[in-house]
């Protein structure tokens, strides 16, 4: 498991030398460039970022959140079940002190959003779930000769057939990993959705400062329109 | 639907053990819990018996309760009179205590591993053929057994093998089922029960003999590959499953039989060429048709 760690939204900040001494025309070029790349660098930190790899008050949640940054770079679905039951064992009512379960309650929302978000992101709206992977691939006949599936490329004498069959090697394990991806997908957006609304339904009021960090919160996490009305409306009073 | 106070044998209630009132609050002197699997297949959804890994919704009748799970199984999400169980990935068995005012009741469940596996020839797919030749293939379904509980949170992979092959087949001997450096294929989910066959993977199988080439004549050949499936429980560790083999034989006459654990399917060389190739999705099939 990944631990979490702050990220420094200020590095640019820091960068300039502090010598005194007049700088070449090339120097100044070097850091007008460096300045610039790092400021790019952090004006591409989204908040969806931040709170994935930015610093959590609730060990729960930075564990959860932990777990949302290694989905990112691995793209192991089971990272999001295991952020999900994290926060789902969230008790807010058992955190005695005022201020740290408001804490806590605005970590809870924002990770559960950032996870209904990296489901957003990753999945495709063209998957297919009749369009089966396969085991192994047949490897292409090569005059009389047709090796079972799964043979090994160096065996194929011709070269043709051989970058054919690598290719579709490639393009069945690729296809593979998408399918099993796009499903597990599929399934938490069915079955976490829910859960996120309920948080927000039963977590938060309708005085005015409950709403609006409702409302931010998705506006700054939730790029699905669908998903960021329903969310608003689990937070609105009911009419 | 189950609970303390039903005739069932698996529930059992009766008065807090802890002795606690639950102070100010009304006190109960019986409690039913209601369990509802959470997968629609198969159609018994207040079983006690499910698949590792399988999910339940239980309701106890006194809200507010506190839930106690004890073995095979941990709680997902409890609140007041709701908890989401979720069975674990081992055989055995899981309590599921809800404890009110005055009053206590439980369920248990029987948590089951995979018997066994099943394939079967994708319903309404040709076989694979060239025709003159003595070659035979099959486009296979994988299912998970017993098809009484759900798996559909497992998945599934076949490990690479090598042959042993003679006669006809001798020169694939000691050849792989993956590429050399694969471990075998990808894992595979899921989809939801089939009655009377299990819970199917999401992936098709295609065996097929293969063709070394020459002939006619033909000579008597055979190969075998060993073939090992595993599955593993949300994503946890590989556990195998039974062994059995996949087999190709050919006759004098060119006639190839081809198995794989309950399949078995055979061609002759005059038999029209057909292929499966490149026909990954199969509109319009019945995954549930026999």
């Amino acid at each position: 498991m990944q631990k979490s760690g702050h990220f420094d939204f200020a590095l640019t900040a820091t960068w300039y030398p502090a010598t005194g001494r007049r700088l070449s025309g090339a120097a100044v070029l070097g850091l007008a460039i460096a300045a610039a790349c790092a400021g790019q660098a952090t004006a591409k930190k989204t908040y969806l970022d931040k709170v994935i790899n930015g610093k959590h008050m609730s060990e729960i949640t930075a564990r959860a959140a932990a777990q949302l940054a290694e989905f990112e770079q691995k793209k192991e679905p089971f990272c999001l079940q295991e952020a999900a039951d994290l926060l789902e064992g969230i008790d807010l009512a058992k955190e005695a002190d005022a201020m740290k379960r408001l804490v806590l309650r605005r970590e809870t929302l924002e990770t559960w959003l950032a996870l209904v978000a990296l489901i957003d992101k990753n999945l495709d709206p063209n998957f297919n779930p009749q369009d089966l992977p396969s085991t192994g691939v047949i490897p292409p006949r090569s005059g009389n000769v047709a090796y079972p599936p799964g043979a090994d490329p160096k065996l194929i004498a011709d070269p043709q057939a051989r970058q054919q069959y690598e290719a579709a090697l490639k393009k069945n394990k690729e296809h593979a990993e998408q399918y099993r991806l796009q499903t597990w997908l599929k399934r938490f957006d069915q079955s976490f959705s829910p859960k996120v609304e309920r948080f927000v339904r039963m977590s938060y009021t309708t005085v005015p400062g409950d709403q609006r960090e409702v409302s931010e919160t998705v506006k700054k996490l939730i790029k699905n329109p669908q998903r960021a009305a329903t969310l608003t409306r689990a937070a609105a009073p009911k009419q | 639907m189950s609970g303390c106070d039903s005739n069932t044998s698996n529930p059992t209630g009766g008065s807090d053990p802890s002795g606690s009132t639950g102070g100010g609050t009304r006190n109960c002197t019986t409690c039913t819990i209601t369990s509802q699997t959470r997968v629609t297949v198969p159609a018994d959804r207040t079983r006690t018996t499910i698949g590792v890994g399988e999910e339940v919704y239980l309701t106890c009748s006194e809200g507010g309760v506190t839930w106690i799970v004890l073995g095979e199984g941990k709680p997902i999400s409890a609140s007041g009179g709701s908890l989401t169980l979720r069975a674990g990935r081992n055989a055995g068995s899981v309590t599921v205590t809800a404890i009110g005012p005055g009053c206590y009741c439980s369920i248990t469940f029987t948590v089951i591993e995979p018997s066994g596996l099943l394939m079967r020839r994708w319903p309404g797919t040709p076989l694979r053929h060239k025709h003159g030749r003595p070659d035979c293939g099959i486009l296979l379904q994988f299912f998970l057994k017993p098809q009484t509980v759900s798996f559909i949170n497992c998945e599934v992979r076949e490990k690479n093998s090598r042959c042993t092959a003679d006669g006809f087949y001798l020169p694939f001997n000691n050849s792989t089922h993956y590429p050399e450096t694969e471990t075998g294929s990808r894992w595979a989910t899921m989809a939801d029960c089939i009655p009377g066959k299990g819970t199917p993977a999401n992936m098709q199988d295609e065996s097929y003999s293969g063709d070394p080439g020459g002939g006619p004549p033909w000579t008597v050949g055979n190969m075998t590959f060993p073939i090992d499936w595993e599955y593993r429980v949300w994503g946890g560790p590989a556990c195998a499953l039974p062994h059995f083999e996949s087999n190709s034989t050919t006759d004098t006459a060119g006639t190839c039989i081809k198995t794989k654990d309950g399949a078995r399917e055979y061609t002759v060389p005059s038999d029209k060429g057909s292929t499966y190739e490149g026909v990954l999705w199969l509109p319009g099939i019945d995954l549930s048709a026999e």
